[in-house]
């Protein structure tokens, strides 16, 4: 059931691009290759292939800005509450099931965890989307202190996964 | 205790940083927006992770029980620090099952502990080891997995049961002490054998007074004595006839089970022996402890394949008492159990056969080759069971499903009538 809501999610958020930009073909074709990845993952329980097929999904989206400098996509939160959803809920769906729903609350605590990671995603995600509105001026100083705060914040988050792996 | 990070660890990070370097790359703030979430929530989930001290405990309602009946699992879990999801699984030998929840998920707060009960039904006998407890623990994000293994067995005998007795095949001659049977020969006893005139040395109280009236001269009575019989269960284990739960060792040992039960009940002696792969037996012996004894030994009866030739010269010498009863429980599949029963009549052992019939669970076939070959199979059972016979030996051939108590008349009919042989 799991993996069936992260299929629709995935296959909703593949049909997005291809409404709204350009190179329509392109954008169909990743979509179908990130759903087909995105089955194939959770029918077999590989996460290798859930992985690959959330990728296409995003460089799918990202397909949306090739063509240029535009307007910012201010469905951007909806899409980015859609694909943690999508996300979660293929990986929800390869991890060792159990048989039986022994216990109904855990599962309903979850669903809840999940529903309010996707509602932080937004929150999240609408933010990045404001704060980049703001101007803060065009200089090569914002450019690198930009580039140097994504860095930091990767290899923060690389230490954080290390230490508990 | 077994640590291990779940795999969207490896693919959230990553997903968050091509989603990074690809919004730096294209200057598009969205793809930045659309990857933030996977490190923030990595980022949460991995300070948050716990590593929670688990321990499972497992109590078992009975460490007996009958086939067919069931057993109550207590599997209590416990950890020392909140577990968002727990799944357990008690792992069941073959032969136990339950309908219960197994394996279940629960949740448990910090130093909370959660008991469930699961009933384990005993399907088929046998000793068992039950107790391995399988836990994994994830935390609120299922970022981080804990695996660890409880090793908490306990035994659990599953005694054979379903067959019932009224009734026991006789043995020919019975031993000295006294017991429920009643011997043939005629010495001092409760039950009237004949009427012979007084000799010197005879009691007054054996007189029978209206026969002495009746010729002029003193008579008495002559009686049968009670006494007991030693019985040999001899449990062929060499080779078995067997389709999916059911057998012809399960039959056997089930029957076996029965006999020894209720020829004790009667003060006999009961020894067993199981002959196959490995040799087992018990020396006869009676009371209610031989009962235990003889039904441990039969929990371990098992099929063990084996080429090696063996014969009565394994068996111990007595272990097989003279003037004993030696019941067979035997599918005669197996030429060197087929040879050894014949062997063991050949030296004048009172020899019975059940023959645990195999052919409920053998197919004839679906070609004529096939077909034939059964039908050649069973012609080769009929001139066994015909070599028997010509030995004296009662062969009855039972089914499944039919009552073990209408196959011990049928060898008690036949010894009625038939001719004992020395062979």
């Amino acid at each position: 059931m799991t993996g069936a809501a992260a299929l629709v999610t995935a296959a909703a958020l593949g049909g997005y691009p291809p409404l709204e930009g350009t190179l329509r073909p392109y954008s169909l074709a990743l979509a179908g290759f990130a759903l087909a990845f995105l089955a194939a993952g959770l029918a077999g329980r590989w996460s290798g292939a859930v992985a690959t097929g959330l990728t296409l999904l995003g460089a799918q989206y990202a397909l949306l800005f090739s063509a240029g400098p535009g307007a910012v996509d201010d469905r951007t939160p909806f899409y980015a509450a859609g694909f943690l959803l999508s996300a979660e809920l293929s990986f929800w769906s390869t991890e060792p099931r159990v048989a039986a729903w022994s216990d109904l609350e855990v599962v309903l605590r979850r669903l809840g965890t999940v529903l309010g990671a996707c509602l932080g995603a937004a929150a999240i995600a609408a933010i990045v989307i404001i704060v980049s509105g703001a101007s803060l001026g065009d200089s090569l100083v914002a450019e690198a202190a930009g580039i140097g705060s994504a860095a930091a914040a990767l290899a923060l988050l690389g230490a954080l996964v290390r230490r508990l792996r | 205790m077994k640590r291990s990070a779940a795999p969207k660890l490896r693919v959230y990070p990553a997903l968050a940083a091509i989603g990074m370097l690809a919004g730096l790359a294209l200057g598009r703030p969205e793809l930045v927006a659309l990857a933030a979430p996977f490190a923030v929530l990595v980022a949460i989930g991995v300070s948050l992770a716990q590593e929670p001290e688990l321990t499972a405990r497992l109590v078992l309602d009975a460490e007996r029980q009958v086939e067919g009946e069931e057993v109550l699992a207590e599997v209590e879990v416990s950890a020392s620090r909140p577990v968002e999801r727990l799944t357990g699984l008690l792992v069941l030998p073959a032969g136990l099952r339950t309908e219960g929840p197994n394996p279940f998920l629960v949740r448990l707060a910090s130093g909370g502990r959660r008991s469930l009960e699961l009933p384990l039904e005993c399907e088929r006998w046998g000793a068992y080891g039950v107790g391995r407890v399988l836990l994994r623990a994830q935390d609120a994000l299922g970022f981080l997995v804990l695996e660890a293994s409880f090793d908490l067995r306990q035994p659990l005998k599953v005694y054979p049961g379903g067959e019932s007795l009224s009734s026991l095949l006789r043995p020919l001659e019975t031993q000295v002490f006294s017991g429920n049977q009643v011997a043939r020969v005629r010495a001092d006893g409760i039950e009237f054998a004949d009427l012979r005139p007084f000799v010197a040395g005879d009691r007054v109280r054996r007189v029978n007074w209206r026969a002495t009236a009746r010729r002029g001269v003193p008579w008495v009575n002559e009686s049968h004595p009670e006494r007991n019989s030693d019985v040999v269960i001899f449990l062929d284990t060499f080779a078995e006839a067997r389709r999916g739960a059911a057998g012809t060792l399960d039959a056997s040992v089930r029957a076996a089970a029965a006999l020894a039960e209720l020829y004790l009940r009667e003060k006999d002696r009961v020894g067993i022996v199981s002959f196959g792969g490995v040799l087992n037996w018990l020396t006869v012996s009676s009371g209610p402890v031989q009962l235990y004894r003889i039904v441990d030994s039969l929990l371990d009866a098992e099929i063990w394949l084996s080429y090696v030739w063996k014969d009565l010269e394994v068996i111990p010498t007595r272990t097989l008492p003279p003037r004993a009863l030696v019941l067979a429980l035997s599918p005669l599949l197996d030429d060197r159990a087929i040879g050894a029963l014949a062997d063991l009549r050949s030296r004048g052992f009172d020899l019975a056969i059940l023959e645990v019939s195999p052919l409920p669970y053998v197919e004839p076939g679906e070609t004529e080759s096939e077909r034939l070959a059964f039908r050649v199979w069973q012609l080769r059972r009929e001139a066994i069971r015909s070599r028997y016979r010509s030995l004296g030996v009662p062969v009855v051939e039972w089914r499944d499903h039919v009552p073990l108590e209408a196959a011990i008349e049928e060898v008690r009919r036949y010894r009625r009538h038939a001719r004992t042989v020395r062979a």
